[in-house]
């Protein structure tokens, strides 16, 4: 474009606030009930194959991918399945497993991998249940496919108050540098490119320790800035490439330092994602802390154990501040889950009208017009958002609304656009 | 309803951002009130005080009592933007006009124009004995000092106080111009501070004003002085950069930066008016829908629509066209210039006989004969008038060629300034006088618009001069081909020209009062 930034235009740097990056990831203590749902990933719910009054082992498979487009739930302890019941979430119905734990930790033995083929890999990723770890949950399956040529390593974590990409790039380097080799050496891949901020030296200076020996893998340290984290805007900073929709388009593939690890501890253990490295943080929380955190965790509990200030039952948010999303006491994490947040007393200022002073505009990294959303959502108009201002294209990063001086509820408005203008389309 | 991410927010808020603006326009009004001190300070108040209750009465009726501070940055720009002459409760009046505008359009974020500068414009049409204060030439008071280097020439103004000084005076803001517009540091430091707040785009003084610059540097000597010194730079800094009234995205900011530009040289160049800030923003406003529509970011992983900014530039051109041939369209039909007989009845009474005219310079002679004997002669001529458009008059000239009776028949000067001269008042101050009538700015002028009676005396003298020479030998001797002779023309030239000598101040552009 006219104006060209060195990676890609917009962003926003938003305040920092690291007040767990320096905290080792702890192993949260067992609990006696956990909650897990049948969707904790981007398509269509897996299918429920246990029934009440089961017993059940840990890694026990007990949701199946239903299609291509799901993945499989396993259990994250061992125990007895008390109730299986319709909840909704994210607007779609799903199912919630709870089980008791009885603390015996019974293990579901599973076989290992010897050799491995793009394929068997590919499947074993499906059966596991791995999903992107950075917040998207995009099974990872569907990313692994024959002719990869790039494997990008996500490890930029640019949301605010979030830490666990980055302890987890601290303090199982080894094990992320294995599954990256395992990766690239199974699908026949001819680089490996590790993007990290700048922010996060600690792990920059690890990462580039255990790559010395690997020519093939490269470390690119990237500037801070939001949202420097999503696919697009990665590939665009590290490759110099625009994807339109999927990274396939270009030989490459995407995959934060979470899920790797994930996929070599199921390539080696053979494991699926019963666990997750959550930080828990915010001006509400007593200690913050990086935990290890076994899927289905209820939020209380873990806010227990961090113990929280003062009653915040309403201003829990699950994932980063920009993109999360609020969240109950009663709601359970998930494999998406990166974060549990208690902010403070924020004090938004008063909305006003918007003055278009184009910030929006200026901060928008997909070159949108966010301001022209507040104008037709006013006004109804919702496919024209699409027809005339391309609103497909909105990654929902927030920054226009971060950024917004009037405090105009932008994301509200893209939200409305894509769900009205569907609707309409139909 | 649940709030959606994101859950932080940045600490920019649009009152934070007025806050701005008013620190960084500190700097001027300090300025204005060291130089014009009083004056200064009863028009700043007066704009901020009648803006602020006028932002409090729109939003009672609105029912919206959210503060933001805009409507007294708004009084106070338009305040900065007045002349040192204008008195409080006009100011106060721009103020309402500023405010009510900006609501009438739906309040902040939905007006067109730029409240301070729609408010500066109805004080134009309203008060223009305040607003066009151009040409006291001894530098008391005044718009502009542009006006005086388009109309009195720059030699004059440096030549009286040299040109180092000349140069520290514009630097500081001892000069004539609005009261806040004056002082070249003070806005240079407002302007830093924003662009350290991030609070405006940084190019946007640079765009502009490299605009007015470039295009001036075709017709003007000195197109540093011309871009500087009239209210360019104070827009440049405080008007142009209002979010509003801007663009959004920066390409369309750059092209509006450079349109207005164009806009504020057409209307200066082009027009009576002094300087074109006032209608180059406001046209600029009007295009600021159309700039947005067509001057898009590219999307990521799209390619940009190019057909758009062709679209733009054929709209913009079409407009700039229209907007040239508008302003510079004269329809020669309106007036003939023809024999006046009813200013010829009072002049000479009626039954009077013609001779063949004469065509001399412009002018049109008709010596005049009743009952045999020579009475005098009728003329018809033109003189340059403050703008491009100029004044025509018949003029009576007795055979002693002393002027007998005056008509202004047709003129466009500015109202209640310039256009005076058509008072029967002072048109009959005239009679009586001939070409050694010295000019006398207490008598013949008039406050704020003494170039057009200046001009006009030029015109006279020549026209009498010629009158001298045509008929030095009395009447009888006319053979309607005139009767100087080669040598006799070029003394008379040459006296001229002496005569303009003498007055240089008056030489506005060598022509004087001919019509081309």
């Amino acid at each position: 474009m006219f104006f060209k930034t060195t990676f890609f235009r917009g962003g926003i740097h938003p305040r920092e606030k690291e007040i767990t990056s320096d905290k080792k990831i702890e192993k949260m203590p067992d609990v006696g009930i956990y909650r897990v749902t049948t969707l904790q990933h981007i398509g269509v719910p897996a299918i429920v194959i246990v029934k009440v009054g089961d017993r059940v082992k840990k890694y026990q498979k007990i949701g199946k991918a239903k299609g291509k487009f799901s993945a499989s739930i396993h259990s994250p302890c061992s125990g007895k399945i008390i109730q299986i019941k319709k909840v909704h979430i994210k607007c779609r119905e799903a199912e919630e497993i709870t089980i008791e734990n009885d603390f015996l930790e019974e293990e579901f033995k599973k076989e290992k991998l010897q050799n491995f083929t793009p394929k068997k890999l590919q499947e074993l990723v499906a059966d596991l249940g791995i999903v992107g770890l950075g917040g998207a949950t995009f099974p990872t399956h569907i990313k692994l496919e024959d002719k990869l040529k790039t494997l990008i390593i996500n490890g930029v974590e640019c949301e605010p108050y979030l830490n666990a990409d980055n302890r987890v790039m601290v303090e199982n380097t080894n094990e992320i540098i294995e599954g990256i080799k395992i990766l690239m050496t199974t699908f026949d891949m001819e680089k490996g490119i590790i993007g990290i901020e700048e922010n996060k030296a600690e792990a920059i200076k690890k990462m580039e320790e255990a790559i010395k020996e690997y020519s093939e893998i490269r470390l690119q340290k990237l500037p801070t800035i939001y949202p420097q984290g999503g696919e697009k805007q990665l590939i665009k900073a590290l490759l110099k490439k625009e994807i339109k929709f999927l990274p396939k388009e270009i030989g490459a593939v995407t995959l934060n330092v979470g899920t790797i690890l994930a996929i070599y501890r199921g390539v080696t253990y053979g494991t699926p994602i019963v666990e997750r490295i959550v930080t828990v943080s915010g001006e509400g929380v007593e200690k913050p802390k990086n935990l290890s955190i076994r899927i289905g965790t209820p939020i209380e509990d873990v806010l227990n154990y961090v113990g929280i200030k003062e009653d915040v039952a309403d201003k829990i948010i699950a994932c980063g501040p920009m993109m999360g999303h609020k969240i109950g006491k009663r709601g359970a994490t998930s494999k998406g889950m990166n974060g549990i947040l208690v902010l403070g007393e924020e004090k938004f200022p008063p909305k006003l009208s918007c003055i278009k002073c184009g910030r929006c505009v200026d901060v928008c990294p997909m070159g949108l017009l966010p301001l022209e959303y507040d104008r037709l959502a006013k006004k109804g108009k919702y496919q024209q958002m699409e027809k005339e201002f391309s609103l497909s294209s909105c990654i929902k990063c927030g920054s226009c609304e971060y950024i917004c001086p009037s405090q105009v509820p932008l994301m509200e408005a893209i939200f409305l656009g894509l769900e009205k203008g569907r609707d309409e389309d139909d | 309803m649940i709030k959606i991410a994101p859950y932080i927010s940045s600490n920019n808020t649009t009152q934070k951002l007025m806050k701005e603006v008013g620190i960084a326009l500190l700097p001027c009004v300090v300025v204005s009130i060291y130089f014009y001190g009083i004056a200064a300070i009863e028009i700043l108040l007066g704009t901020v005080i009648c803006s602020f209750f006028t932002e409090i009465f729109w939003q009672n009726i609105k029912k919206d009592k959210t503060h933001d501070g805009s409507g007294v940055i708004a009084g106070l720009i338009l305040g900065l933007s007045l002349p040192s002459t204008t008195p409080f409760y006009v100011a106060g009046i721009g103020g309402v006009i500023a405010i009510s505008s900006k609501y009438i359009f739906g309040g902040l974020g939905k007006n067109i124009f730029n409240p301070a500068i729609l408010g500066r414009l109805f004080l134009m049409i309203l008060f223009p004995m305040y607003l066009y204060q151009v040409n006291n030439f001894d530098g008391t008071a005044g718009v502009s000092l542009y006006p005086m280097i388009k109309y009195g020439g720059l030699t004059k103004i440096i030549g009286d106080l040299g040109e180092p000084l000349f140069y520290r005076d514009l630097i500081l803001g001892n000069r004539l111009g609005s009261i806040g517009e004056s002082s070249i540091i003070a806005i240079f430091l407002g302007y830093v501070y924003l662009v350290y707040k991030k609070s405006i785009k940084w190019e946007s003084p640079l765009i502009l004003l490299g605009t007015i610059y470039v295009l001036n540097s075709f017709v003007s000597p000195n197109p540093f002085l011309n871009m500087i010194t009239g209210g360019g730079l104070f827009a440049s800094v405080f008007i142009v950069t209002d979010p509003v009234t801007s663009p959004y995205t920066r390409l369309g900011y750059g092209f509006y930066l450079v349109l207005m530009g164009i806009f504020i040289f057409g209307v200066t160049e082009l027009t009576t008016q002094p300087t074109g800030i006032t209608m180059g923003v406001l046209g600029a406003n009007l295009m600021v829908p159309i700039i947005n529509r067509y001057t898009p970011n590219r999307v990521f992983a799209k390619s940009y629509p190019y057909i758009k900014l062709v679209k733009l530039i054929s709209i913009t051109t079409l407009v700039i066209i229209g907007g040239f041939y508008a302003i510079t369209y004269k329809n020669e039909n309106i007036t003939p210039k023809g024999i006046n007989y009813i200013n010829l009845k009072k002049y000479f009474g009626s039954d009077v006989e013609f001779d063949d005219k004469i065509t001399e310079d412009g002018f049109v002679y008709y010596p005049l004969k009743k009952d045999g004997l020579d009475i005098g002669t009728y003329v018809i001529g033109d003189s340059k008038g403050y703008g491009k458009k100029s004044i025509d008059f018949d003029l009576a000239i007795d055979t002693e060629h002393k002027i007998k009776g005056m008509t202004i028949t047709n003129e466009n000067e500015t109202w209640r300034l310039g256009d005076q001269i058509s008072s029967s008042c002072w048109q009959n101050q005239w009679i009586g006088r001939d070409s050694s009538y010295k000019f006398n700015k207490e008598v013949d002028g008039f406050l704020g618009a003494t170039y057009t009676s200046k001009n006009l005396h030029k015109t006279f003298k020549k026209i009498l001069k010629i009158h001298e020479r045509l008929f030095e030998s009395g009447y009888s001797n006319i053979d309607g081909t005139g009767g100087a002779t080669y040598t006799e023309k070029s003394v008379i030239d040459e006296e001229i020209k002496k005569d303009k000598n003498i007055d240089e101040t008056l030489d506005i552009d060598g022509v004087g009062g001919a019509s081309d």
